[in-house]
């Protein structure tokens, strides 16, 4: 049963892949412009030189198929389009070359997409500790000061921008703790305990700022979940049972509380890598976020099909955990 | 019980450490100089790289060097002669120049140089040899160029962009390997500065040639450290993270005065906001704007001063020349700002016989139809909206009417390509020679990928141009400068609205920069108007 | 063993008190079982609620005592409280609702009271979980399974274990057998029955279903409008009531035997808690009513030894 359940989701993952490479390539050509003209709209770049960009990318081939080709009946020749070259790299994991800074895809990712993992999943597991302990803590004192504090301050901090609060933290913090980056260039070694101190002075206005942005949300979900188990017959039962307060919301009120909040967290943790563009942008944090975000701006195909990609696998993977999760927590979720 | 305390101690350290941590570093005999930039390099291979010329100018030499005041400096080249043809170029080169490499550089290697990007067409360069037909180096210290036509601004800016390769990093290479090449090695030149460490939008640190012609560096180490928003860089700077920021916002200048240690330069530098008036033959604008009297009446009605005072914070001054004041040498000095004059430009439009017949407070032309134009702007700053609000403020008062509206700069190229917009405002930064600027404005950029953004196309003015390019004296391209200057001025393609004052920065605690050099040319005011505070 | 005195209970609902449940007063002997029987909203869980202090945030009780072997419940601080709650007091909620917590083991849920109140290690506490399931009919290896892979009776069953867990003197059954088959209702009622007998229970049934009261109780307690309206035993209630509600009530339930048949068939509806008449709660639905019902309220009076009732017309 199990064994069969696991089959169909993975074959449904692959499925949702396929149409998501396929997709991705189109997505980025159906945006208007010219990859060229805008990526070296530099006074310096003759119309030859860019003609010669565009054969070294392969852009001067045709998108999809080769039409010409096709109708005088030269099938391998009607093939080489922009969309088999992309298909044929892919298939031999190749990701292709990045349009502005020519590194190869793969490479750019694989340097990224930690320094994003490390941001956001410290600022959203923060965020989670922080919303789910508000939460419970707000909705167990429903109505009472504590819940409309909670509230309130849940409500500001979820509609205050990231980008003000970042600005607001740097400026507060300038001085104390680093303004900008990852590291400081040159002061220590990689992999030192050096390197990893500093590299964790980074990361706390980013993370923090992250956090308090998206702890709300989880506190007002979490809140709402509590709530609702508060009301259920079970909690009467335990406290019938002469439960305290606290063993009564740990053993009984917090497992049911935190099954909606299962998928929410593993559908977040999916998009880890996707960046949080804002605060990446506010900290200048090299991350993945930030390179999409430059990348549409210079239509670097390459590296957009790479990082949507890799998005769409973690996505369509953490769907795929939450499922398995959920019927880990919830006995009454059948796995068939 | 005791585990718990431990931990929370453990915790406690770990929390000290970050908190404090190591905020200076232990002062060690090596002098950094720490630069803030939004961008730094796309490639690190010169061979395919098109952005960071700062940086590459610490790698590479050049023959000639760009200097003060928009001046030229002997480099590699201690001197040169032209034939009186305007074809054949001579230079005598500098003898005793090594490589950071520690291999010797000769005129040998310039001349293979130079060969090598024409005969590969690596793109980065090849367009600065356009007409250079070969290279060659009869001895060590002589090279001779061949030309098949006389180029006016080879040595005010073609050489200034030609790196000297060492020929055994790059020889052997495909044109493919060449623009793929991106290697620590491919920044070895005989520059100032070697690269040590490289991550891409992160920083770069870069390390002194110690055998280097001009002597030794004066900072052995430069960092350059690169952060995503202006806003950052501020913030950088007045927390002392950075020593220099070559380009700031307008609003930071405010905080950045106030802060101790902190310099702020202020210099009117190669940039101008300007106004694009579509006058295509084939755009999607309505008649009127292809009238200049409807041009003039709009420069008339717009209010540069408000411009300065609300876009810019007074950081900017009035404008209608296209050179800015920085380009000197060949400004045309006699054209005059078009004065903020609302009833001249209200009698302007009124005898050109655009007449408001219905009464709804826009005038209309002789078919009737509205003067109704779009009037858009980049999103990607908060001035363009204040801007364009002005702009529309004076339009309406002359029976104008002129919708504000903001789009990313992306989706406005796309629009500018197609001759399909009425009017959008655009910040320029130039180079200090007029070639591409001018070039901005003749026929042939009206091709695809070309940058011809108006649709503005005059024979008499590309025989201007013509000129200019190929003029074998500085009076001959002065005086087709300053035709085109008037022309451009008359015709109002566009139209020049101020020059703003580039900003930067730096810790007067650390260094001091002398204030009179342009913000772009770091290699050269490392030599001269650069000192450390002890 | 446990005497309510004068128990009045109110709920606050946008700074305004009303009155569930108005001085109500009765009285469990040991080994005996009490019903608590009223329609809807006629204040019968209020007061089953306050027994061991469980009310919602917003419920009050204002006066009167809960006597537990003469010690009055109310007066102890919560952290005492607990120690009476399942340990003396235990309730049986209706199993086949979500009185089980869905996500924990029923092996779980039951050892949770054992080890909190009698201390008893792993292999103790597994023993008594196995005994108390077998007690109930229940194998004792169903302990590993959750409410989920039980049916309706086997959680009702699983329920009466766990009430039983620490020994109580006094179970609380709140509406066991609602939402049971009538086959289920049978043999969860026989199996109360059968424990109390074999425990020396006291049983406090708060139900509807008359048929329920019939079969398993010594004493009734009918409540209207959060008052008393009639308090005796089975069968003077049951043969002799004197009061118009109780008679309207068993006329209603035709046959004693036939348990399916509900209280819905008398016109009206109870007073609502905002807007409760002058006099008598009854007197709007009532067939015998006179002006003084509608002016005065009647007292509980005790109209025959251990026969109370709250009517003007009580004796005819």
């Amino acid at each position: 049963m199990q064994f069969d359940y696991l089959l169909r989701k993975v074959f449904f993952a692959v499925i949702t892949l396929i149409v998501v490479i396929v997709f991705n390539f189109f997505l980025f050509r159906i945006l208007p412009g010219d990859p060229v003209k805008l990526l070296f709209r530099n006074p310096r770049l003759t119309r030859e030189a860019q003609e010669l960009i565009r054969v070294q990318f392969g852009l001067d081939k045709p998108v999809w198929l080769n039409i010409e080709r096709l109708s005088a009946g030269d099938i391998p020749g009607a093939l080489d389009s922009q969309f088999t070259a992309y298909i044929h790299n892919l298939l031999q994991g190749k990701l292709g070359i990045s349009f502005t800074n020519r590194q190869d895809v793969g490479e750019v990712l694989s340097e990224r997409v930690w320094r994003t993992v490390l941001l956001v999943f410290s600022g959203e597991l923060l965020a989670i500790v922080m919303g789910v302990v508000v939460g419970l803590v707000a909705a167990w004192k429903r109505g009472t000061a504590i819940d409309s504090a909670a509230l309130f301050i849940g409500l500001l901090t979820w509609a205050l921008p990231t980008f003000f609060l970042g600005i607001i933290l740097l400026i507060l913090a300038r001085g104390i703790l680093p303004t900008g980056g990852m590291v400081t260039p040159g002061l220590a070694e990689e992999g030192t305990l050096e390197y990893w101190i500093d590299v964790g002075r980074h990361l706390i206005l980013p993370s923090l700022t992250l956090a308090v942005v998206s702890a709300s949300g989880y506190m007002l979900i979490m809140r709402s979940s509590v709530v609702e188990v508060l009301s259920e017959a079970y909690i009467l039962t335990a406290k019938a049972k002469g439960l305290s307060n606290a063993r009564i919301l740990f053993s009984h009120a917090l497992k049911n509380a935190m099954l909606p909040m299962i998928t929410i967290i593993a559908l977040t943790l999916g998009y880890v890598v996707g960046g949080a563009i804002q605060v990446e942008t506010v900290f200048s944090w090299p991350g993945i976020g930030r390179l999409i975000y430059d990348s549409v701006a210079k239509q670097d195909y390459p590296v957009l099909q790479g990082a949507f990609l890799l998005l769409a696998v973690s996505v369509i993977l953490a769907n795929l955990t939450a499922d398995i999760l959920y019927s880990v927590f919830d006995p009454r979720v059948k796995v068939t | 019980m005791r585990s718990k305390s431990k931990k929370f101690v453990v915790a406690m350290l770990i929390f000290a450490m970050l908190g404090l941590g190591i905020v200076v570093n232990a002062q060690d005999a090596t002098t950094t100089l720490r630069i803030g930039t939004t961008y730094m390099i796309d490639t690190l291979g010169p061979g395919s790289g098109y952005y960071g010329y700062d940086i590459r100018g610490l790698f590479y030499e050049t023959l000639v060097e760009a200097a003060d005041n928009n001046n030229v400096e002997p480099g590699l080249a201690e001197s040169w002669t032209v034939s009186d043809d305007g074809l054949t170029w001579t230079f005598k080169i500098r003898e005793g120049v090594t490589f950071s490499d520690g291999t010797p550089l000769t005129a040998a290697d310039a001349a293979w140089s130079i060969n090598w990007i024409i005969e590969n067409q690596v793109v980065s360069m090849v367009s600065y040899l356009a007409f250079v037909e070969s290279a060659e180096a009869p001895d060590a210290t002589t090279l001779i160029m061949n030309l098949s036509e006389p180029v006016s601004n080879m040595i005010s800016s073609k050489l200034l962009y030609v790196y000297i390769l060492p020929p055994h990093i790059w020889e052997g290479k495909t044109a493919e390997e060449i623009a793929e090449f991106n290697e620590p090695e491919s920044t070895i030149g005989a520059g100032p500065y070697h690269l040590v460490e490289h991550q891409p939008d992160e920083y770069m640190i870069l390390e002194a040639n110690d055998n280097y012609w001009r002597g030794q560096p004066p900072v052995d180490q430069i960092i350059y450290q690169q952060y995503s928003t202006e806003d950052a860089l501020v913030q950088a700077l007045a927390a002392g993270e950075i020593d220099l920021a070559k380009v700031l916002p307008t609003s930071g200048v405010q905080t950045l005065e106030q802060t101790e240690n902190v310099q702020v330069i202020k210099t009117t530098g190669l940039n101008f906001l300007q106004l694009s008036m579509n006058v295509s033959e084939d755009g999607t604008q309505p008649a009127s704007m292809r009238d200049p009297q409807v041009r003039l009446a709009i420069d008339h009605a717009i209010d540069r001063e408000q411009i300065v005072t609300v876009g810019y914070f007074g950081l900017a001054e009035p404008a209608e020349i296209l050179f800015p004041p920085a380009m000197a040498q060949w400004r045309n000095t006699d054209i005059q700002i078009v004065p903020f004059d609302i009833a001249e430009a209200n009698r302007i439009l009124d005898e050109a016989g655009y007449a408001d017949t219905d009464g709804d407070g826009i005038r209309e032309d002789a078919d009737g139809n509205p003067l109704e134009y779009r009037l858009a702007g980049p999103d990607s700053d908060a001035y363009y909206p204040r801007i364009l609000e002005i702009i529309s403020d004076g339009l309406s008062q002359i029976g104008i009417s002129a919708l504000p509206y903001t789009q990313s700069t992306e989706s406005l190229t796309v629009l500018q390509v197609d001759y399909d917009y009425d009017m959008i405002l655009w910040d320029w930064g130039i180079d200090a020679d007029p070639h591409f600027l001018t070039s901005v404005f003749t026929c042939a950029e009206m091709a695809d990928g070309g940058w011809n953004d108006t649709g503005y196309c005059n024979p008499e003015y590309d025989a201007l141009f013509q000129t200019q390019a190929t003029a074998t004296s500085d009076e001959q391209r002065r005086d087709a400068l300053w035709k085109i200057q008037q022309m451009i001025f008359d015709d109002r393609p566009w139209i020049i609205l101020v020059y703003p004052q580039a900003i930067s920065g730096y810790r007067s605690d650390r260094f001091t920069f002398d204030p009179n050099l342009p913000n772009a040319l770091l290699k050269w005011g490392l030599f001269t108007g650069f000192s450390i505070v002890q | 063993m446990l005497e309510v005195r004068g128990l009045s209970v109110d709920y606050l609902s946008n700074g305004t008190a009303l009155h569930a449940v108005e001085n109500v007063s009765f009285k469990v002997e040991k080994g005996r079982s009490i019903g608590l029987v009223g329609e809807s909203g006629c204040g019968k869980t209020t007061t089953m609620l306050s027994l061991l202090r469980l009310l919602p945030a917003d419920g009050r009780i204002v006066s009167g005592q809960i006597l537990y072997d003469g010690m009055d419940l109310l007066q102890l601080s919560e952290h005492e409280m607990r120690g009476y709650r399942w340990n003396r007091i235990a309730i049986v909620f209706q199993g086949a609702m979500n009185a089980l917590n869905p996500v924990r083991k029923i092996g779980d849920q039951i050892a949770e009271a054992i080890q909190l109140h009698d201390r008893l290690d792993n292999r103790e506490t597994r023993q008594r979980v196995g005994e108390l399931m077998e007690m109930v009919g229940i194998a004792p290896e169903r302990a590993r399974q959750y409410p989920h892979q039980f049916s309706g009776g086997m959680r009702q069953r699983a329920m009466i274990a766990m009430s039983l867990a620490c020994n109580p003197d006094i179970l609380i059954a709140d509406e066991p057998t609602t939402a049971l088959d009538v086959m289920i209702q049978a043999q969860i009622l026989d199996l109360l029955q059968q424990l109390q007998s074999q425990l020396g229970l006291s049983i406090v049934l708060v139900t509807h279903d008359l048929g329920v009261v019939a079969e398993l109780c010594d004493d009734v307690l009918v409540m209207y409008g959060g008052k008393v309206a009639e308090y005796g035993d089975v069968d003077t209630i049951f043969n002799n009531p004197a009061h118009p509600y109780t008679r309207r009530l068993l006329e209603a339930f035709p046959d004693v035997d036939s348990p399916t048949s509900t209280l819905a068939s008398i016109p009206g509806y109870p007073p609502p808690l905002d807007n409760l008449p002058a006099g008598c709660r009854f007197e709007p639905r009532c067939y015998r009513k006179t002006d003084l019902c509608t002016a005065v309220s009647p007292d509980v009076i005790e109209i025959k030894p251990r026969h109370f009732v709250a009517c003007h017309h009580a004796e005819e």
